[in-house]
């Protein structure tokens, strides 16, 4: 774990023991900017919510490796960048369930993902050496 | 992230949550909540107001208690969720599928329309 000039850096062992001690510490590192409670709400589901769905998904059937995070802070903008070398997946393509408009027809599958891209400014992935990169950029503001 | 129970009068339960409904929170309550829901087979009220945070999970917990509720012919509503929560409810379409009401008065008037 380190906080370099250009913003936090972490290794996350992709597991579910790892996503509470990830949110501390990044809620650590944001502390003194004084984000807007939007904000920091919105930082916290996108990285409940990418990370739960590269721990369940990433690495089926292969190691798992960490998970790179960095959160970096600019005038505007709080972005956050995940990149893994699991499975090639684009969670932007495959975040658009269709809405149900009955109890009966609820699947919630693919939720999560959805609100990220609701909540966040810009969202965009890339493939790149046999890497996921993901990127969401959350308004300093909400 | 804790849970609590009561019934009101004229057979409403009302189960309020309090805490963070992220992955943790939602499955440390799972089996109590879905439990506490679909036991009472009438009609549940579900206070957010102590609930901070929420995300995809705690919204599939509501989902599955109020799925199961629902298949004993019973019924659900939520009430007084804090704005940021409220928020991220609604960005989900979550009142499409389970009524939102402000208070808990206004949650035993949607149960009665």
């Amino acid at each position: 774990m380190t906080d370099s000039a250009a913003g936090l850096r972490l290794q996350v062992v992709p597991d579910h023991t790892a996503l509470e001690p990830t949110r501390l510490a990044v809620l650590a590192y944001l502390a003194p900017y004084a984000l807007s409670a939007q904000a920091v709400y919105a930082v916290e589901l996108v990285l409940e919510e990418v990370l739960t769905n590269q721990i369940k998904y990433a690495f089926v059937g292969r190691v798992a490796s960490a998970v790179a995070l960095s959160v970096d802070v600019d005038a505007g903008d709080v972005v956050i960048a995940f990149e893994d070398d699991g499975h090639a997946f684009d969670p932007l393509q495959a975040a658009e369930p269709p809405w149900p408009s009955s109890i009966h027809q609820a699947q919630v599958g693919g939720l999560g993902l959805v609100l990220v891209q609701r909540l966040a400014k810009a969202t965009c992935y890339e493939r790149a050496a046999e890497h996921n990169r993901l990127t969401v950029t959350i308004d300093r503001g909400g | 992230m804790d849970m609590a129970t009561r019934d009101l009068e004229s057979d409403v339960r009302c189960i309020a949550l309090t805490g963070r409904l992220d992955a943790p929170g939602a499955d440390h309550i799972d089996t109590a909540f879905t439990a506490a829901a679909v036991a009472s087979g009438g009609a549940v009220l579900v206070d957010l107001s102590g609930v901070s945070f929420i995300a995809s999970m705690g919204i599939r917990l509501l989902i599955a208690g109020a799925r199961g509720l629902h298949a004993k012919g019973g019924q659900m509503v939520l009430f007084g969720a804090q704005p940021l929560v409220y928020t991220v409810l609604d960005q989900a379409a979550l009142d499409q599928i389970i009524p939102l009401a402000g208070t808990q008065q206004e949650a035993l008037e949607r149960l009665a329309a």
